[in-house]
């Protein structure tokens, strides 16, 4: 990948894949630690320069995803403190952004990536595959990912009434 | 045994046009009606606040990451490099400090006390400066 192409594509991946990282992780400051390594391991990856941008894409969420977790299990980082008073109020960022980190992990993988990247079934699946701690990579079908989407929706749903956060 | 998530046959268009940002008005009664698919709509739309929020925070610029990412390559290209040359300096250490011991050992003691102290001082300034050296090479890799 030379410069000009890799300005392109970071300019196209990058505030939506800080924004993903910034959703995951407690620490603000490793945010960019984690943006860097993940562009630095796709440079790295020297995918083909044929590569579609769907492809490169989707391999950087994949790094990133591992690093968010490798994080995760190296720091043994805790669930943020429900500090939220129960009081009717509108869906602010913040309130949907506190409801969201109180999901698991993997629910909000898949809300991030089906409607905040808009990945298809397949692609998230694609991303996914290489979360497994196990030496063989974990396969998820697409057709996984359909209620595994549902379930993660019902449980953001779930919580966004529990706090009384509006529609 | 799972339950089946309950399906709509409207759902994949609600997501494709999620997906390009605009429901289409033929669409919208629909989804005043269909749980399935304002559940849908209502998660994407705050995933959307949530995401446009995120990344409000302004990111490195792509002039400054390209120079981070090329500058660690660089980096790990020249620790590739250095490897063979750090475990060359390491085998060449110990082999001299073995050498060292082994002269010291073999050489049958002259009476002369000076071809002694000369046989301790060899060893005494090669083991250690090995010992040096050998410390300097872990502390590149």
């Amino acid at each position: 990948m030379d410069e000009e192409s890799f300005h392109a594509f970071y300019e196209q991946t990058a505030r939506n894949l800080r924004g993903y990282l910034r959703s995951m992780l407690i620490d603000p400051a490793m945010v960019d630690d984690l943006l860097q390594e993940s562009y630095f391991r796709l440079f790295n990856a020297n995918l083909p320069a044929s590569a579609e941008y769907g492809h490169r894409r989707n391999y950087l969420y994949r790094i990133a995803t591992n690093l968010v977790y490798d994080h995760r299990r190296a720091r043994r980082l805790e669930e943020l403190p429900d500090d939220l008073a129960a009081v009717q109020a509108p869906a602010t960022a913040q309130d949907i952004g506190r409801a969201f980190r109180r999901l698991k992990p993997k629910d909000r993988d898949v809300l991030w990536m089906a409607y905040v990247e808009c990945f298809s079934h397949k692609e998230i699946a694609e991303v996914l595959r290489l979360r497994s701690a196990s030496i063989r990579p974990m396969r998820i079908r697409p057709m996984r990912i359909r209620p595994m989407l549902a379930r993660a929706r019902a449980r953001f749903a779930d919580i966004l009434r529990r706090r009384n956060i509006g529609e | 045994m799972e339950m089946p998530t309950p399906e709509c046959p409207e759902e994949s268009k609600i997501s494709a046009a999620l997906a390009v940002g605009e429901i289409p008005a033929y669409l919208l009664p629909h989804l005043s009606t269909c749980p399935i698919c304002a559940a849908i709509h209502s998660t994407a739309m705050q995933m959307r606040l949530l995401a446009s929020h995120l990344a409000a925070e302004a990111a490195p610029s792509a002039t400054s990451m390209w120079w981070r990412v090329t500058l660690r390559m660089r980096r790990e290209g020249v620790r590739r490099a250095e490897k063979p040359l750090i475990w060359m300096t390491r085998i060449s250490c110990g082999v001299a400090a073995l050498t060292a011991a082994l002269l010291a050992l073999s050489i049958p003691m002259p009476s002369h006390p000076a071809a002694e102290i000369g046989c301790l001082a060899l060893s005494a300034v090669v083991i250690p400066v090995s010992i040096i050296l050998w410390g300097w090479s872990r502390s590149k890799i």
